[in-house]
């Protein structure tokens, strides 16, 4: 009842009253997917040209690199010509920020800082109010291409560790309705622009998305106590969520734990990854453990979401309305199905365009349509170009490789695998139980990578998160042999 | 203003094709070349352990090792045997809370980093003395927990978090009035001003080699003669004591008794370097040196728009940092795109004063810190980079 009446009255009225268009917006993304390839494409090329134009009259940087480049917007007509646009890196980017990457022009007072709190990992982006309902639009459409979820179902989040209050950062807190109008009426800015904007998110999170926020697992790692694990397990039972979205390791060691404790299969209808990608035995040991199913979904804080799976489990479905994302291998666009670096081009966001920027992931593509219903590029993630070994002989291990080859081991509870240079590899195991030693993993490592690298096994106790909260249970030095999409400005 | 940069090695240094400019000191200084080379001259020719053996090895080493005692007991006017090597100022102020008899009822400041904080306990005898938003410790307070019976003042000498002066001599003078001990923590003010432990007659007073040019894991607690004696010891071990009978054992002297095990003797070797160096340049050029660049560096941020200035506002009462906030955007950000574009390196956040924020209703700062080897055009580079990022807002 309470969902009824939000999606067929509330959200429909609220979004009359402001000025946001977040239901034409969702209704209109909605169409968008299922529309055919050619429709989509041809919307996907028009916001390009667009914002193409955009950058090179309105943002310095950009501006300097097609000149530099000796190209003109106008000279970008198709797929291959992109190839002419040099990409850019996070370096590009912040060395830039805000003034050089930044249109010239729209209405300041409409854009806000994304990001800028948190690890020095994180891009910091500014986003225009259109910008951001498009982000908050997207994310209703991957709900609502999940399954069958209506506005007003409960929706729980296990956000990675960020240290916040200790380390002084503010953050973009999303919690209480009540305290924000209270810090309003406080502060006098009861008709501030981003006040209200903050209100409005607030309102949209605690009270239409109804999302709730455990704590994370912390800096301890991975092999949390029996009575913190049951803690999840009690809330999910008490919060019976549509949606759980968390950090992957996290679903996966709740997922296991589980298994482990032979609890029945928590009530979650969907599960989706939050910060991470997932390797396949993950996803087989959530499914066991969950009675839904588990969605793949790729997204980040400074774009939004950008594509997602759906029942068919045919692929990340790339959000064609909302990006052009390639993936390229040696300065070419990589062949269907092929390993290379994802670069995205954000087509929305006219504050601080964002064009074939290198956002640090590999991954396989496949322009063919999956189904009638469903008919745009698809996207397979494998992990970070970082965590992607490269033998000597040239083999590509991704880090989702890497850990299916682990987690298909019943003797391995986690591991870590830090290369500290090309071929030598520490190999940090959390043993099941008893121990790994003399159990030849060394050699079914080797066997595996089809490459004589040189591995020293250490016993743990647990595998520990990197400051930004996030996992990196591959450490890679020798990505550099994948070559460099990039060169640095 | 001092022309040093030559001295050290890692202003050299360029990130993604460009210089880093360092304004960070208050953190950690850099290093000058003679303390690199200190240390690795140790470890070159001189590997050994000290106060052991009689071989020539280990009677370089330890002449070397006391040499830094002496030369920091002339730089703070106190007997050599009044310095006790401890790993910085965390552990000196640590060490006085357990080891010294009777220190019960304390008063510290809300301005203080948190090692001058925490050890001291939040009971009902431990009294916190508010500051105003410039820093200024509130005296008439400070007075009245006086009167009411107090073992310990501690107090910061120089703020970390906004760089206040506070008027140490005046403080120790009440508190000494009262009957009260006073612990100063110096780690901000050592590195930058000429310290004279018998003119402010303060009872205990520590700092932390690493801010002051020397290496890490090293620091100094300067206590009176007539305080060592009566302090118990927290570690035993080698060289604390001097005869181990299976029935017992005796004591070292004061102040070999506090320095259990094999200390950083590097570092401690390194330390003397840096402490020469800097006598070498003079504690008063050093102050005025980071005197010219606060006001500076104050002058030139508070023309910026937007740019809200933290702290003193009287040069006199500042230390050699200077806070401030942004309209709009957060510390953290601020100070990430600094480094983004420029390499600009300055801290943001609460600064370990976490209490000092509440207790001013202030959101997270940046902070720039200054040494002996900044200069204008650094503070320009800082300025120009704000207007730049505001100019945006
Ligand atoms: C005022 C103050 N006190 C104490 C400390 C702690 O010094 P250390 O970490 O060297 O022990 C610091 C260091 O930041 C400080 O600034």
């Amino acid at each position: 009842m309470y969902s009824w009446l939000l999606q067929k009255l509330a959200l429909p009225t609220v979004s009359r009253v402001t000025s946001s268009k977040f239901w034409d917006d969702y209704q209109e993304m909605l169409r968008a997917d299922q529309a055919p390839l050619e429709q989509q494409k041809a919307l996907q090329w028009q916001r390009l040209q667009s914002m193409l134009d955009h950058a090179y009259e309105t943002v310095p940087f950009h501006r300097q690199r097609f000149d530099a480049a000796g190209i003109k917007p106008s000279d970008i007509s198709s797929y291959e010509d992109l190839l002419r646009i040099p990409p850019s890196t996070k370096i590009d980017i912040q060395a830039n920020f805000p003034d050089r990457v930044a249109s010239s022009i729209g209405d300041q007072d409409a854009w806000r800082y994304v990001s800028t709190s948190g690890t020095a990992n994180r891009l910091m982006v500014i986003q225009d109010f259109r910008k951001r309902d498009m982000v908050r639009a997207s994310t209703t459409r991957s709900l609502a291409l999940s399954g069958d979820y209506a506005v007003g179902k409960t929706i729980v989040e296990i956000p990675p560790d960020i240290c916040n209050i200790v380390c002084g950062a503010e953050g973009e807190s999303l919690d209480g309705v009540f305290p924000q109008i209270a810090s309003m009426v406080k502060h006098r800015e009861l008709t501030d622009p981003k006040a209200i904007s903050s209100l409005r998110g607030r309102i949209e999170r605690n009270w239409v998305f109804r999302k709730k926020t455990y704590q994370p697992f912390g800096p301890q790692g991975t092999n949390l106590t029996e009575e913190h694990m049951q803690g999840y397990v009690d809330s999910l039972l008490r919060d019976r969520p549509y949606l759980l979205k968390a950090l992957p390791t996290y679903l996966f060691e709740i997922a296991r734990y589980v298994e482990r404790k032979g609890i029945e299969p928590l009530p979650v209808q969907v599960i989706k990854p939050m910060g991470a990608s997932i390797s396949p035995s993950m996803r087989d040991a959530i499914e066991r453990s969950f009675t839904g199913q588990f969605r793949e979904e790729y997204g980040s804080a400074e774009f939004g979401d950008m594509a997602c799976d759906g029942p068919e489990r045919d692929g990340l479905h790339v959000f064609m309305d909302l990006f052009l994302v390639e993936v390229v291998r040696d300065g070419k666009h990589a062949k269907d199905g092929e390993l290379g670096r994802v670069l995205i081009t954000d087509l929305m966001n006219k504050a601080m365009p964002l064009i074939r920027y290198d956002i640090g992931d590999i991954a396989r593509m496949s322009p063919a349509p999956a189904s009638a219903k469903r008919q745009g590029t698809r996207l397979w993630v494998e992990g970070r170009a970082d965590d992607t070994l490269v033998t000597a002989e040239g083999q590509v291990f991704t880090s989702d490789k890497v850990m299916d080859f682990f987690y298909k081991r019943t003797d391995v509870d986690q591991f870590q695998l830090l290369e500290t240079r090309p071929g030598k590899l520490d190999l940090l195991i959390v043993p099941s139980n008893g121990s790994v030693r003399g159990a030849g993993i060394e050699d079914e490592l080797r066997g595996f990578l089809q490459s004589e690298v040189d591995v020293t096994l250490y016993e743990v106790k647990t595998i520990k998160p990197e400051a930004s909260g996030k996992f990196r249970f591959v450490q890679s030095k020798s990505h550099d042999r994948l070559g460099h999409e990039v060169t640095h400005a | 203003m001092l022309d040093v940069r030559a001295d050290f090695p890692i202003l050299e240094r360029q990130i993604n094709g460009k210089p880093i400019v360092y304004l960070d000191s208050a953190a950690t200084s850099l290093k000058p070349r003679c303390v690199i080379d200190a240390v690795t001259n140790f470890y070159t020719l001189h590997t050994a352990n000290v106060h052991r053996a009689v071989h020539a090895l280990a009677e370089e080493a330890t002449e070397q090792f006391e040499d830094t005692r002496r030369v920091l007991a002339r730089l703070i006017n106190c007997d050599e045997n009044e310095a006790v090597f401890v790993r910085g100022t965390t552990e000196a102020i640590n060490m006085v809370h357990r080891c010294y008899p009777g220190l019960k009822r304390s008063v510290t400041t809300a301005i203080e980093h948190h090692s001058n904080l925490l050890p001291w306990g939040f009971g009902p005898d431990r009294h916190i003395v508010s500051v105003d938003a410039e820093g200024r410790i509130d005296m008439d307070a400070l007075d009245a927990v006086l009167a009411g019976g107090i073992d310990l003042v501690a107090v910061s000498h120089v703020s970390n978090a906004i760089g206040a002066v506070q008027p140490i001599k005046d403080i120790i003078d009440r508190a000494h009035a009262a009957g009260a001990l006073v612990l100063v923590d110096a780690a901000q003010s050592a590195p930058h001003l000429p310290l004279d432990v018998k003119e402010l007659d303060v009872d205990f007073l520590g700092f932390s080699a690493h801010k002051m040019l020397g290496p890490g894991g090293i620091g100094c607690l300067y206590a009176k003669a007539e305080h060592l004696d009566k302090m118990s010891t927290w570690m035993l071990g080698g060289h604390v004591v001097d005869q181990v009978h299976r029935e017992g054992y005796t004591l070292q002297e004061v102040p070999h008794r506090f320095e259990a095990g094999t200390p950083a003797i590097e570092a401690v070797i390194g330390w003397g370097a840096a402490l020469r160096y800097l006598a070498g340049i003079g504690l008063d050029n050093v102050h005025e040196h980071d005197r010219e660049l606060v006001t500076y560096a104050r002058n030139r941020l508070s023309d910026i728009d937007h740019v809200k200035l933290i702290g003193p506002t009287d040069p006199q009462r500042s230390g050699s940092a200077v806070s401030f906030q942004v309209d709009g955007l957060e510390a953290h950000g601020v100070a990430r795109m600094l480094n983004n574009r420029e390499n600009i390196m300055v801290r943001s956040g609460f600064h370990c004063a976490q209490p000092l924020h509440e207790s001013l209703d202030l959101l997270p700062t940046v902070r720039a810190s200054f040494y002996v080897y900044n200069t204008k055009e650094e503070v320009d580079s800082l300025a120009q980079c704000l207007e730049a990022v505001i100019q945006f807002l």
